[in-house]
């Protein structure tokens, strides 16, 4: 986030608006890429979302109004395109609820790049069974450790609400995983 | 992302070239013409002035004054009204000078 006073001040009027942009991909890039691969699971539905998720950010950095943090603001596209991608993916396979987690637990299954164990894989199933605000929320805490702060105001929401819903979803994760071990054992 | 937490892995070489691509990509996609901030401010302008424009036609424009009602237009009497009037509350003079009246 250091690197964002930098790039604003190349967004300044007179500034060098693609050295920002580039600086913007290698800050963030990597980062967004991972975020998105949790949303939605599968290798390449994750490089065509990030590749849309900085097309928009392109486009929308003339208009970047300052009022967000850049750090927000990209974490806040990425998302909402990770979220459109699936709301599309529902769309296609008839609008059932359900039929999105079983998709997308399907591509974890066949995924060639998981390289997690049984219980690795076990905790990813446990987590796509969560409502969609509690995956977000459980995944930018749990795995990228992110501080309730930013993940409040990239989701919109107040830290006290965020909080409660994260510990409902490790409750969940965590019962779906004994009892998953119950099953196995 | 917490390396030892992340089950998901890439294919090879994908993360090195990720950055150059992205950049690539998203510089060589059209952008909106940034029409908003143009356009907001002559849409500003130009309503300020029909703004104007309209007050002072208000001003300058010379009072008109509107027609009274007529009396006559609540009066619709039915042919056998008029009948009964003609026969009963006139005379022949007041009816000729209904006439002739009438006429002008």
């Amino acid at each position: 986030m250091d690197n964002d006073h930098h790039i604003l001040h190349l967004l300044r009027p007179g500034g060098d608006e693609q050295k920002a942009f580039r600086l913007l991909v290698a800050a963030y890039g990597e980062r967004l890429y991972w975020h998105v691969r949790k949303i939605v699971i599968g290798h390449q539905d994750a490089d065509d979302v990030l590749q849309n998720t900085f097309i928009r950010v392109w486009r929308g950095l003339a208009d970047f109004r300052h009022e967000a943090r850049l750090y927000t603001w990209m974490y806040r596209v990425a998302t909402n395109e990770a979220l459109n991608f699936l709301q599309e993916r529902r769309r296609d396979i008839s609008g059932h609820a359900g039929e999105i987690t079983t998709l997308l637990e399907e591509r974890l299954e066949s995924d060639p790049y998981f390289r997690g164990d049984d219980i690795q894989r076990e905790l990813q199933k446990a987590i796509l069974a969560l409502p969609e605000r509690q995956r977000l929320v459980f995944n930018m805490k749990y795995f990228d450790g992110m501080k309730y702060e930013h993940i409040a105001a990239i989701l919109g929401v107040t830290v006290g609400t965020l909080k409660a819903t994260y510990h409902a979803a490790a409750k969940k994760v965590g019962e779906t995983l004994k009892l998953s071990d119950t099953i196995i054992s | 992302m917490n390396e030892q937490k992340n089950p998901f892995g890439v294919p090879p070489g994908y993360l090195p070239a990720l950055q150059e691509r992205l950049a690539r990509h998203a510089v060589a996609a059209p952008r909106p013409r940034r029409r908003a901030r143009l356009a907001l401010p002559v849409a500003g302008w130009a309503a300020t002035l029909a703004l104007i424009v309209l007050v002072a036609r208000w001003i300058t424009a010379p009072a008109t004054i509107p027609p009274e009602p007529s009396l006559d237009n609540d009066f619709n009497p039915t042919r056998e009204e008029i009948i009964e009037y003609l026969t009963t509350e006139a005379d022949l003079a007041t009816l000729s000078n209904d006439i002739i009246l009438a006429g002008t």
